[in-house]
């Protein structure tokens, strides 16, 4: 009885929900409403830039790899509740982390080395769910990062065999792999 | 015959004697089986054909279109830990290291008395699993595919005089190329589209790819057991990966090979009211350390998993060399901006030891709005053995001449420079957030038992609710058995099958 | 499924007093009566010194007592030691030197780890005893076809420490089994020797690892 009752009320919420993004224009997920890419999209350039900043070990920046169309486009890719909540997720960095620091600022709208600090005191952060969010946006930033080839060059990534589906120029070494030495 | 689902519009009916839903380790072994008997077989696979030439190594783009969630599905509780599996023809063997190891004869021993297992042994579950190592060909990871990354481990775990082997997998020739997880280009992985698959086609099964099953078809009698006839499912179109037409396979019996995750979901969904559906769902909640060398390891070169020891195996716990894409793994090297690209640009320099305990901690799987939902409570002693083995790891990789080693979790240093810092994360009370774990290897949600209330199916993966219904995968594992999984469902699944030739051939 | 189409059934073992068996295992002897466990243990053979040297083993003691009193689940390790100070004949000697020691550890579920307390890294050790096989004429050989672990020749207990009063004697149950071991506790109260209860041991870690 109850199992049927919670399956009705989701049907109901689920039927709601779909009316509501209708009404408001939202077919499509929440990063392609034109009132909300410009402000993903702003800051994933800020966060990337933090975290992939020019003048590196690397010499390519998050800007130089596009960072900000490979994250747009993943959400695109993605289930569109995953995709969604992504979406609020970098919302919320841009409106909300700042404030817990006391930046009354967005986050795109402070300075670099305050952008960092943030980064760096969040990844130090004893919140855990705080910890944890920021280790996974890094680590959906550091897909982004690394699918260009030619940070994959930088870093001496290479490959024996090629992926016909794979369009990136990845080095191909035909050599066959070394043996440890004797000590 | 793999069909080609693009091609198929509208709805369309099969006629089958058993309908097996899923391509994996369990329901490949079950197609196969059955269908070298004469049995007609039809296989459902909700995912696309995954191959060498349709791969890509772009992360982003592979885990989105051949992992369940994009690789983005967490058991949620006090700590959120990752777990992946796959959406293709052949299941997660598409995408794991194709390591092959039996179920340890304790915990085999274990499970036949905690769980009333009467008409199993432990002999004949060896036989079965030396059979199909013999099938499969799984041999130990030779030492000319190892590479440097595995050596290194190798390394330590040698100066440290703990037990070092290399690692037994079902691959044959293995090239080295460190590509195990977006489909071996060279072909010499023994995945199930590779095996298991062919050879159920060869034998007259009917694979059906990109079908995702929606519910069984369970005929019902007042006050009788209910009985499997069949599954509805929906044609899915590869690019939009949207229903597009619904397929019926009416069969004399239904083998559920969905995985941990999505068993349960359809057990439910087909109005099977076990209370241990969903429940029971356990994990072998793995940590991992990075080690810094001075020499040039390149982690892209070598078996993906080539290394292990079971120093620790009586523990509950087994150390492996682990490396994946740099996009996976160099995500948890430490730091931000600047001394992060530092690192990075380090990976080449770095390779990798992973744990993996047995765990007792338990989670269960729900359907919340056509998705799933797991829940898990990582309890504290698992995260105190945990601890123990990350020791473990750190001291093998400071044996193995490693400069840095990068602990990857909270509240010690990030990173450790000496051999003796590795008792600060034996001293320090962890937390279920201090580590960043993952969980690929998931069982339970469907465990198999004697007694119908502590259970789902019986010790011939039949359903106790219902007659003619079969769970072939790692949701009727009762608990984590240390060892990879795909040897397990491979010998329950074959067990199961053989029984189930008998039946429905007579 | 029919009975008549299952291959591989292994038999049950029956045992005396309505004991049924068909593996041994860690978790299936800590559920069995003392009644069943004097059975397995009547029929158990004397461990190999060799199979417990060097290692350290996780250890429930069955009665529920010790629940209560807190020593429920321990450890025990067994290493050789070079000078065994208490050893009092050339023959114990030469038979033995074979030690051991519990550890503490916490008191959680059956199915749990073994954690040792305060922290892995500096394990509390108590209670050492010395290895030998039974000896008969000695005081302690009841049962002749065990290990007896005497706590009263343990090298470092101090005198007032109640755990020298502890004669254990050691079996395997199942000879393919060199990992499992059931033991039988007794508390020596001058020339008593009363029951204290059955505890089971298996392998579990190299100590110092």
């Amino acid at each position: 009885m109850i199992q049927a009752l919670a399956g009705f009320a989701r049907k109901r919420v689920e039927k709601r929900t779909q009316q509501v993004k209708d009404l408001l224009g939202m077919q499509n997920g929440l990063v392609e409403q034109p009132w909300v890419k410009p402000r993903v999209e702003r800051v994933i350039d800020a966060m990337g830039m933090t975290l992939f900043p020019p003048g590196g070990a690397i010499p390519f920046s998050a800007e130089d790899v596009e960072l900000t169309d490979y994250m747009v486009g993943l959400l695109g890719k993605i289930d569109p509740v995953k995709s969604d909540l992504l979406t609020v997720l970098f919302l919320v960095y841009e409106y909300a982390i700042p404030k817990l620091y006391g930046k009354m600022e967005r986050f795109s709208d402070l300075p670099e080395h305050v952008q960092l600090d943030l980064m760096e005191k969040l990844h130090e952060c004893p919140f855990y769910i705080l910890r944890l969010l920021t280790v996974s946006v890094r680590m959906l930033f550091t897909f982004g990062y690394t699918a260009d080839e030619r940070v994959l060059e930088d870093i001496g990534f290479f490959k024996r065999y090629e992926y016909p589906a794979d369009l990136r120029n990845i080095m191909i070494k035909l050599e066959s792999i070394q043996q440890e030495q004797s000590a | 015959m793999i069909h080609r689902t693009e091609e198929l519009h509208g709805d369309v009916e099969l006629h089958a004697d058993v309908c097996v839903i899923g391509s994996g380790p369990g329901g490949a072994v079950v197609a196969k089986e059955l269908a070298e008997r004469g049995l007609r077989v039809v296989v459902l696979e909700s995912g696309p054909v995954l191959n060498s030439k349709n791969s890509t190594r772009e992360g982003g783009t592979f885990l989105s279109r051949y992992v369940q969630e994009a690789g983005m599905r967490v058991m949620m509780g006090n700590a959120f830990v990752v777990t992946m599996q796959a959406e293709a023809l052949g299941g997660t063997s598409e995408i794991n290291s194709a390591i092959f190891k039996p179920i340890p004869d304790a915990i085999l021993k274990e499970w036949i008395e905690d769980y009333q297992l009467k008409d199993m042994s432990v002999e004949g579950m060896r036989r079965h699993f030396k059979h199909l190592e013999k099938e499969i060909g799984a041999r130990p990871t030779e030492m000319e595919a190892q590479g440097m990354k595995n050596l290194l481990v190798k390394r330590g775990f040698d100066k440290l005089g703990w037990d070092s082997h290399p690692l037994v997998r079902a691959v044959s020739g293995c090239k080295g190329s460190s590509d195990c997880m977006t489909s071996c280009p060279s072909g010499a992985k023994k995945t199930m589209s590779a095996t298991y698959i062919p050879w159920a086609s060869k034998a007259g099964a009917d694979v059906y790819p990109l079908c995702r099953v929606r519910k069984i078809l369970v005929e019902k009698k007042w006050r009788k057991k209910g009985k499997a006839r069949g599954v509805v499912a929906d044609l899915i179109d590869p690019k939009t990966r949207k229903p597009k037409g619904r397929l019926t396979v009416h069969a004399r019996a239904v083998v559920c090979s969905a995985g941990v995750i999505w068993s349960p979901i359809l057990l439910r969904r087909s109005g099977l009211k076990a209370r241990w559906i969903g429940r029971n769902l356990c994990a072998h909640i793995g940590v991992a350390a990075f080690g810094l060398f001075d020499e040039e390891v390149n982690a892209w070169e070598g078996a993906t998993q080539g290394w292990g020891s079971n120093a620790l195996f009586q523990r509950g716990m087994v150390m492996e060399s682990l490396s994946a894409m740099p996009a996976m793994l160099s995500a948890r090297l430490p730091g931000v901006g600047h001394d992060f690209l530092k690192r990075l640009k380090n990976y080449k320099h770095t390779t990798v030891i992973a744990v993996k305990p047995r765990g007792t901690s338990k989670g269960i799987v729900r359907e919340v709005g056509g998705n799933p939902l797991c829940l898990m409570y990582t309890r504290q002693a698992d995260i105190d053995e945990a601890a123990f083995g990350l020791k473990a790891c750190i001291d093998g990789l400071f044996a193995a001449g490693a400069k840095e080693v990068y602990p990857g979790c909270f509240g010690v240093p990030h990173v450790m420079t000496r051999p003796e810092e590795s008792e600060k994360v034996l001293t320090r009370r962890f937390g279920a957030g201090d580590f960043e774990f993952m969980a690929n290897h998931v069982f339970g949600t469907c465990r198999m038992g004697g007694n119908p209330k502590k259970s789902v199916v019986d010790s011939w993966c039949e359903t106790h609710e219902v007659d003619d219904l079969f769970v072939c995968d790692s949701s009727v594992i009762p608990t984590g058995m240390i060892n990879n999984p795909q040897g397990a469902i491979m010998s329950f699944s074959r067990r199961a099958a053989i029984q189930m030739a008998h039946r429905y051939n007579a | 499924m029919s009975q008549a189409n299952i291959q591989q059934a292994d038999s049950f073992q029956e045992f005396p007093m309505g004991v049924q068996h068909r593996y041994f295992t860690f978790h299936s002897l800590a559920r069995k009566s003392t009644k069943e466990l004097h059975e397995i243990f009547m029929r158990g053979l004397q461990p190999r010194l060799e199979d417990l040297e060097g290692w350290e083993f996780r250890g429930w003691n069955v009665s529920s007592l010790t629940r209560v009193l807190g020593f429920q689940k321990f450890k025990k390790g067994f290493q050789h030691i070079v000078r065994p100070s208490k050893v009092t004949s050339i023959n114990e000697y030469k038979q033995s030197t074979l030690h051991g020691y519990n550890v503490v550890v916490r008191q959680n579920r059956l199915v749990d780890p073994h954690l040792a307390l305060p922290n892995e890294l500096h394990p509390k050790r108590h209670g050492f005893y010395l290895v030998a096989p039974v000896t008969m004429g000695e005081k302690d050989c009841k049962y002749p076809h065990a290990l007896l672990l005497d706590y009263s020749k343990g090298p470092t207990n101090p005198i007032w420490d109640p755990s020298t009063l502890l004669r254990d004697y050691l079996v395997k149950p199942d000879p393919e089994n060199a990992d499992l071991f059931l033991g039988k506790a007794y508390l020596a109260l001058g020339p008593q020797r009363v029951f204290a209860g059955y505890f089971i041991l298996e392998r579990y870690n190299h100590i110092g690892l």
